[in-house]
């Protein structure tokens, strides 16, 4: 079939977009401060691990190096909210602003990976599929790993420090070391992603974080269609929200009405979401 | 069973999008560009590519147009929807990232960029690749030669550029390095948005004699502006895109992204079999120097007697 390419890269980009929804999900459900750094970690990661393939050429420690950038961005925006005191809002843009620069210092407005061996070609040598799996197996087991851990006694508390912080104190927990767990979890999730997607587009452009916490955001509310706790559907989420993208493009219409069209289709969904639960009679 | 429906709404979605694209043709040969953002160069360099293949090849040829607004996923999944469509006969990618990512998908159909200053390290220029372009690299010690030969007396001169553009970088670079070597002082000015142009623009004529800027899409942008304050305190503003020499800038001796996307066709023609003449697939339109009449006139300057290239005189 001829678009089984297109409908893959819509998967590809899909798989690697729930990591980014699992990290806004730790953020704005778990700890309930919605993180306005994701597309800072996005970004440092990505530069951070386009930097280690160009100098030490290993793309696979540049994978550690994206998740620990990736988290130190979430720790950082983390530390600024509550020892800091800021708001978290703040905290997050106050991180995005700041890391812009680093990028920039670190890899530049672009760096083409194009002479290196990517794992997506590793994957790809392989079996066609190779990528595709890569990212399946990336993605859920991500899911599995932070799945466990909710269940877990920190994850409990995890979760306690979001919606009831006021408890967690009064047993004598340390509420603000908790929420930099989860911000730094979160960060770490995206910046898998980040790193991930370098090796994927094979080069690292300044704006490449452009539009990544939309997606983060429209894809944890489209997976909240479903279910509102920790859940596959967060993967389906982020699958959903780019078969939403690629049909835009698909559509081939004048590319100028390509974010009407995005924005339409979202709220089209939502809009069944309703009608659902309306014929169901109770909502979920 | 909500899963169930769930996935039908997502099938439903992929196959709606899939039957409008599906859409029938005649005898037509299809041709899809990719362009990296809105912007006034690569509009430019885009209508000129297009108005150039439909003088040659007339009504047969169609367009199928994406524009990635920036963002990089949105880039490859327009990369690989020209990919999978089988009627598309070659790609034109405009800017970096979008080059970038066209081949990167696609390895076998013709892909010709423009607008990209470094195809080498941006990774274009691989052995055996089936993409092939032009350069918006500038000339930049023939840039640099103009300006001394309108201002002799500059000592000082301030670059404003926005060092998130790898182009700009690049140019501003050697433009520094060139500039050093004359023995000249050199101030960078960073504008990292559009709305920092004025605060920069206003800082910079306080403090150089001349201002230079590199092809930058963020001064290309702002050119109106910033052309107007390097007048109000009558410095000199010289650019590296020729176009912008109409709004306000003093001179140029660049890049013209007309010219790009007119020699974009004409290669891609080319690769395709059509007969074109040599001189069209080597020509360089930017060794012609742009001057603005009326700034030259307001600032008091005076053209040299005698000058190696020929001169555009604008208004």
């Amino acid at each position: 079939m001829m678009y089984i390419e297109l409908l893959k890269e819509t998967l590809l980009q899909g798989l690697l977009f729930s990591l980014v929804v699992m990290g806004v999900y730790f953020t704005s459900r778990v700890v309930k401060c919605d993180d306005l750094s994701v597309e800072g970690s996005f970004g440092f990661s990505g530069a951070a691990s386009a930097w280690w393939v160009m100098t030490y050429g290993s793309v696979w420690e540049a994978i550690g190096i994206g998740l620990l950038a990736g988290s130190s961005v979430g720790l950082v925006t983390g530390l600024l909210h509550t020892k800091l005191k800021l708001h978290y809002l703040i905290a997050g843009i106050v991180t995005t602003t700041a890391v812009y620069s680093l990028n920039l210092k670190v890899a530049g407005a672009n760096l083409s990976l194009a002479a290196y061996t990517t794992v997506f070609d590793y994957a790809r040598s392989l079996g066609s599929m190779g990528d595709l799996i890569l990212l399946l197996i990336v993605s859920v087991a991500a899911y599995t790993a932070l799945k466990y851990l909710l269940s877990t006694e920190v994850g409990l508390i995890l979760r306690a420090s979001g919606c009831n912080p006021g408890l967690l104190a009064s047993l004598g927990r340390n509420v603000a070391l908790y929420k930099n767990l989860g911000f730094t979890l979160s960060g770490a999730c995206i910046g898998l992603a980040g790193s991930l997607f370098v090796q994927l587009t094979a080069f690292f452009s300044i704006s490449g974080s452009l539009g990544v916490l939309v997606i983060g955001l429209t894809g944890l509310i489209l997976a909240q269609m479903k279910s509102t706790t920790f859940s596959v559907m967060l993967i389906g989420g982020a699958l959903l929200c780019q078969v939403v993208f690629t049909c835009a493009i698909a559509l081939g219409l004048d590319p100028v009405w390509n974010y009407l069209i995005k924005a339409s289709l979202i709220v089209l969904f939502l809009q069944m979401r309703a009608m659902q639960s309306q014929l169901v009679g109770i909502s979920c | 069973m909500r899963y169930h429906s769930f996935l039908s709404a997502i099938l439903a979605i992929i196959c709606c999008g899939l039957l409008l694209s599906c859409s029938s043709s005649e005898e037509s040969i299809k041709i899809g560009i990719l362009q990296t953002a809105s912007h006034p160069a690569l509009d430019q360099a885009r209508e000129s590519f297009k108005n150039t293949i439909e003088q040659c090849l007339g009504a047969q040829v169609r367009f199928v147009i994406y524009n990635a607004e920036g963002s990089i996923a949105q880039a490859r999944t327009m990369a690989q929807a020209l990919h999978v469509n089988s009627e598309i006969r070659a790609i034109f990618a405009i800017g970096t990232p979008a080059a970038q990512s066209a081949t990167l998908v696609e390895k076998s159909k013709p892909i010709v960029f423009a607008a990209v200053t470094d195809p080498k390290a941006a990774g274009l220029e691989e052995p055996g690749s089936n993409a092939f372009g032009t350069s918006d690299h500038v000339d930049v010690p023939a840039l640099i030669r103009v300006m001394q030969g309108l201002i002799p007396s500059a000592k000082k001169v301030g670059i404003l550029f926005n060092p998130n553009e790898i182009n700009a970088s690049l140019i501003k670079q050697e433009m520094q390095a060139e500039l050093t070597k004359l023995g000249l002082r050199v101030q960078e000015f960073g504008i990292l948005q559009e709305k920092d142009a004025a605060v920069a623009a206003q800082l910079a004529v306080q403090q150089v004699d001349v201002l230079l800027t590199p092809t930058d899409n963020t001064i290309a942008m702002a050119i109106s502006l910033i052309a107007k304050i390097a007048r109000e305190h009558s410095k000199p503003l010289i650019v590296s895109d020729n176009l912008l020499v109409a709004k306000g800038a003093l001179a140029a001796r660049g890049v013209d992204y007309q010219a790009s996307g007119r020699q974009a066709a004409w290669q891609l023609l080319h690769e395709l079999h059509y007969a074109m003449p040599e001189e069209n697939l080597s020509a360089s339109s930017s060794a012609q120097i742009y001057i603005n009449q009326a700034v030259l006139k307001q600032l008091k300057l005076h053209l040299p007697e005698t000058w190696p290239e020929p001169i555009v005189l604008i208004n």
